[in-house]
């Protein structure tokens, strides 16, 4: 994609430095109403997420920022990949509030694709956890918890 | 020699770490906004999900109840954000109630947010040194030469405003959010752009069909509204795939035979 295939072939001192300077950017962009730009950055840093460390590949705030420009941008099932793909990431982190939001955000995202049902049922899980995120360190014991 | 071999039990350990831990963790996430994010959101799919059940099951009860859940939900965020704005001290926006504070406090903010304070120390009127209490961590700029204030969105001074405005917005029906606006299509595809056509368009049909009630808080401290606890979609239409009960297949089994 444009310049930034290019970027990724230099060796670079960070791989983290290129991922890194495109969620700002795509920041930037969000903050400007641009989702065009944000949809596009996010997905170049995921394209580079591969060159990191396994343990620097995942970032449920990429995915739940793309989640939210492919619902500006009309890209419904997009959206639902990277609503879920947050949701499940933010659960691994033991972050229980932004996983319940990242869910609300799946729930919209299956309703504007067109799967009612399954967007019903999102919105009714969201109601069923949304007293339970009673804290959100990620100190806090995911590793203890029984996962659903 | 004497040797003691005394064991802990795995768990014990593993208990006392954990305890250990927990008790010395100090949590500086800023968690207020993000709680009120969700219980915000939470509100709005209620009315969405009531939208929801009228618009594809025609289920006006159910529709009811879980609008006015929702409505419920929205005023009490509000009511929480507008308090929380008056708690905080601002000294443009917001007028302090003095009886919450002593002689000294009082005195103390008087001296300090006169102008001529700041003006002794060399600072300009609307230094934060001035408009802001000692502590908040309030950082801004001012772009162009009318002297626009441009804020992070989500920092705390942002949120802050929000909420006064929300403050502000109070006794205001035109401004404050409430199950009302999201009877407004213009309103919604306004300040909800990541809400789907569709969900635009059950709104539509529920507010064409189910009038608006007025709405009944219930006490603090009370139960739940009906809606918030009753939530579960109806298993007889086959949308709530709910996993058959072992005595449900063995029924099945024994018919099939």
């Amino acid at each position: 994609m444009y310049a930034i295939d290019d970027a990724l072939e230099t060796p670079l001192g960070d791989p983290s430095a290129l991922p890194r300077t495109l969620l700002g950017r795509a920041e930037v962009a969000r903050r400007l109403n641009q989702w065009e730009l944000v949809n596009r950055d996010l997905e170049a840093a995921e394209a580079s997420l591969d060159r990191l460390p396994r343990v620097a590949q995942t970032n449920p705030f990429l995915y739940q920022r793309r989640a939210e420009a492919r619902m500006r941008l009309g890209q419904w099932s997009g959206a639902v990949d990277d609503a879920l793909e947050a949701e499940a990431e933010f659960n691994l982190i033991g972050d229980k509030i932004r996983r319940t939001l990242a869910a609300a955000d799946a729930a919209l995202a299956l309703y504007g694709d067109g799967q009612f049902e399954e967007a019903s049922e999102k919105m009714v899980q969201v109601f069923r956890q949304k007293g339970q995120p009673t804290s959100n360190s990620p100190d806090d014991i995911p590793l203890l918890q029984v996962t659903e | 020699m004497l040797i003691v071999c005394w064991e802990v039990p795995m768990d014990m350990r593993r208990a006392i770490y954990f305890w250990r831990r927990f008790r010395f963790t100090v949590y500086f996430f800023p968690l207020i906004p993000i709680v009120q994010e969700l219980s915000r959101r939470d509100a709005e799919l209620h009315l969405a999900f009531a939208a929801d059940q009228w618009w594809r099951l025609h289920d006006q009860a159910r529709a009811a109840l879980q609008w006015e859940s929702g409505c419920i939900r929205l005023e009490a965020y509000t009511e929480d954000a507008a308090s929380r704005a008056l708690a905080l001290e601002f000294r443009e926006d917001v007028t302090i109630p003095t009886s919450q504070g002593t002689v000294a406090d009082s005195a103390y903010k008087a001296w300090r947010t006169n102008p001529f304070t700041a003006k002794s120390m060399g600072l300009p009127e609307d230094s934060p040194y001035v408009t802001q209490k000692p502590g908040q961590a309030y950082f801004y700029y001012k772009v162009g030469a009318d002297g626009r204030e441009r804020r992070d969105a989500e920092s705390v001074a942002a949120v802050t405003r929000a909420a006064q405005a929300a403050a502000a917005a109070r006794d205001s029906p035109e401004l404050r959010l409430s199950g009302l606006r999201f009877r407004d299509p213009a309103w919604v595809a306004r300040e909800r752009p990541a809400w789907p056509p569709q969900l635009r368009e059950a709104l539509i049909a529920f507010d064409k069909q189910v009038p608006p009630v007025p709405l009944v808080m219930p006490p603090k401290g009370g139960p739940l509204s009906k809606g918030e606890l009753e939530f579960e979609l109806p298993e007889q239409k086959g949308l709530y795939r709910k996993p058959a009960s072992v005595a449900e297949v063995r029924s099945g089994e024994q018919k099939q035979k």
